[in-house]
């Protein structure tokens, strides 16, 4: 890339300072992102992991509430459903991983999800509710993460481009400019050194 | 299986010709081998047929699908009781089996009342008093339902003035519901109508105090949530809550349940699963209205049906919930052996 | 008439009114029950008929009792003079048949009306359904058997 440079000892000097600075910048921002890639697929195994658990859980919960509802009349199952003995606050504070700021969510779960009579209902229910139950804190802990890997991925992709950037187009075009100002140099120190021999013949003949 | 004593069953010729129609019907209920059929039933036209062969055909023409099993199985039981009540021509043990779907209904209504949700999924289409009436008084602006049903609606407000769990609602009104047929039961002096709903009791209580000790709830909803009227006394079950599971077993294997506990209780014990134990208690009570078989003339058998119905209807409910969503026929089939022994 | 002759009728009579309302109340019972069973299945009306038919028997019974009777005192001719000791023999021996009718008669019809729900369930066992009625029968026919004996031991005239 051509670039409008002064071809001084000046600028020579200040282009070296910002190829240093920008070579620098370049390891510093790359090690940055491998240890963002190394976190990164840290929190997506635990995160399969997770999900694996929850979906498990969910579907052995299905499963019970299906076989539940096979055994109960619709009506009275929706009213048994109709309330639920439980309370659920949810609160949210900032963790963070390498300075980005990720959600925690932590859940308060207080009582019994079973808040219906015993007569007209099956232990079924009592057993598919409570899986339910069990299965909330893992979603909860699952959306925490899904969020904090979004996050996470946001900034590897930009810190990615970072590096990029520097690497492919920083570097090279102070690498150029740097180049272009030597041959600069080059080129007005031997015309000057010509220019002083052609005096320097001039002067002689006379 | 026991059922301690025999119990006197009257003569009573109004009812001669009502059993002599139930035992024709009786013959429509389906068995085993029909629940087999509509199990391994490959279409959902399979399935029609075979419902269509045991009184369910009326149901289901005009397009109806099997998916909207539920509408067609309570209008097959809403048809049922209304048989019933047309053969006792209009005596109260008929009526009696409905009330526990206006119970529900109130039940619902209150409890929608107070979270302020919409009631209608809740609402059953058996009862005999039509919620419209029931929506009325609890708005004010009607005064009263029924004799038994009006106190209920005055218990529940009077204990909602204190205090606002739902559950609680759910315990008192079907603690009142009880109250009722028992009540009803002395009335009407049947013994084989008194005995059916102690034993129902019992069994309610025996699988009550099972299911609170699992769910780690404290005593004091035990001691709301039991029904009065069982022939064991409440105070044993709530003694036996701080027991261990063993002692529970072994304490129910002195009484008139133990083939319930000799067969369903190891499953309990091990693995927590009482399901097997509900299976039981139903066809203990089913086993219990066998006993109307011999009677030629009386009420009993009328019962029994109703309660045969139940259980076919039940049955039914698991295999198309089952087929419908597709969990593997053997799943099924094992439900079903529970069933049928 | 004297009072030999009034005893005469009275128990004629009494078998008569005891074996028929024994056998009304049977039959009775078994056709409702056998109505019950109709209104689901019309087709089985003969075997609910039988049924139905078997307590009858004890009403002819005493029908056939009281013909004996008058023909004994010559009813139907010209009477023949009964002595009061006879007239209380002749009620006492009809008192049999009646009793055993007014009461077989009645149980009969029950055994009949749960033979409906065999009927009901599985016709293949009719015939056992109409034995287990046709038990309760003998005492009725036992009945009719002694009072005949007894009437024809007693000499009128």
């Amino acid at each position: 890339m051509q670039q409008q440079v002064s071809a001084t000892r000046m600028e020579l000097m200040n282009y070296k300072k910002r190829l240093v600075l920008a070579k620098r910048g370049h390891k510093l921002l790359k090690d940055k992102r491998d240890e963002m890639m190394r976190q990164f697929m840290i929190l997506i195994q635990d995160y399969r992991d997770l999900r694996n658990k929850v979906e498990a859980a969910l579907s052995g919960a299905f499963q019970g509430f299906i076989v539940a509802r096979s055994g109960m009349a619709n009506e009275f199952l929706e009213e048994a459903l109709l309330t639920s003995k439980d309370k659920i606050s949810m609160t949210v504070s900032k963790g963070n991983i390498m300075n980005i700021k990720i959600p925690k969510l932590s859940l308060e779960y207080k009582g019994d999800i079973i808040g219906y009579g015993f007569s007209e209902t099956s232990g079924d229910l009592d057993y598919s509710l409570k899986l339910f139950a069990d299965a909330l804190p893992l979603m909860v802990r699952l959306s925490e993460k899904e969020k904090a890997i979004q996050l996470l991925a946001v900034d590897i992709e930009k810190t990615r481009r970072r590096v990029n950037a520097l690497e492919h187009v920083m570097v090279p075009s102070l690498e150029d400019a740097l180049h272009q100002i030597v041959l600069r140099l080059g080129e007005i120190e031997r015309s000057a050194l010509t220019r002083l021999m052609k005096v320097k013949d001039i002067v002689r003949k006379h | 299986m026991a059922y301690s004593s025999l119990i006197k069953m009257k003569w009573d010729s109004r009812y001669l010709s009502a059993v002599g129609n139930i035992r024709v019907l009786e013959k429509r209920i389906m068995g085993r081998p029909a629940m087999v059929r509509l199990l391994e039933a490959r279409s959902e036209d399979e399935m029609c047929r075979v419902l269509g062969d045991y009184g369910y055909g009326e149901f289901l023409d005009d397009g109806s699908s099997i998916h909207d099993f539920e509408s067609i199985l309570s209008a097959h039981l809403r048809r049922s009781y209304e048989l019933i009540e047309k053969m006792s021509a209009g005596r109260l043990i008929a009526r009696i089996s409905r009330r526990r779907y206006d119970f529900h209904n109130l039940k619902a209504l209150l409890k929608a009342d107070l979270l302020g949700e919409d009631p209608e999924p809740s609402l059953s289409t058996l009862g005999e008093i039509p919620v419209s009436r029931m929506k009325d008084v609890l708005s004010g602006k009607a005064k009263e339902i029924s004799p038994e049903l009006d106190v209920v609606v005055r218990d529940v407000k009077a204990y909602l003035e204190n205090e606002s769990s739902p559950q609680v609602v759910d315990l008192l009104v079907d603690k009142a519901y009880i109250d009722y047929i028992s009540k009803m039961g002395s009335e009407i002096g049947i013994q084989f109508f008194d005995r059916l709903v102690s034993k129902q009791v019992d069994l309610t209580n025996i699988k009550t105090l099972m299911r609170i000790r699992k769910m780690e709830s404290n005593r004091k909803l035990l001691v709301d949530a039991l029904l009065p009227g069982g022939e064991i006394d409440n105070a044993v079950l709530l003694r036996l809550y701080d027991r261990s599971n063993e002692d529970i077993l072994s304490a129910l294997r002195r009484t008139s349940y133990a083939s319930i506990a000799n067969a369903g209780g190891g499953e309990w014990l091990h693995k927590g699963d009482i399901s097997k134990l509900e299976h039981l208690s139903d066809n203990f009570i089913l086993g219990y209205l066998g006993q109307a078989r011999i009677v030629t003339s009386g009420p009993e058998p009328l019962l029994s049906y109703l309660m045969q119905k139940d259980k076919e209807i039940k049955i039914l409910r698991i295999i198309l919930v089952g087929k419908i969503n597709s969990i593997p026929l053997d799943l099924i089939r094992e439900r079903l052996t529970v069933f049928y022994g | 008439m004297e009072l030999g002759m009034i005893l005469a009728v009275f128990g004629a009579a009494l078998a008569v009114a005891l074996a028929g309302i024994g056998s009304s109340i049977g039959i009775g019972y078994a056709a409702q029950a056998s109505n019950g069973v109709m209104t689901e299945e019309p087709e089985k009306f003969t075997s609910l008929l039988i049924l139905s038919v078997l307590p009858g028997t004890q009403g002819m019974y005493g029908f056939v009792v009281a013909f004996f009777v008058m023909l004994k005192v010559g009813l139907l001719g010209t009477t023949l003079a009964v002595t009061p000791a006879q007239g209380w023999q002749i009620l006492g021996a009809c008192l049999p048949v009646g009793l055993a009718g007014l009461f077989s008669g009645i149980h009969q019809g029950k055994v009949s009306a749960s033979g409906v729900a065999i009927v009901a369930k599985q016709p293949q066992e009719f015939v056992k359904a109409v034995i287990f009625s046709a038990l309760v029968e003998t005492y009725a026919v036992l009945g009719l058997l002694i009072t005949i004996l007894l009437l024809m031991g007693i000499q009128v005239g």
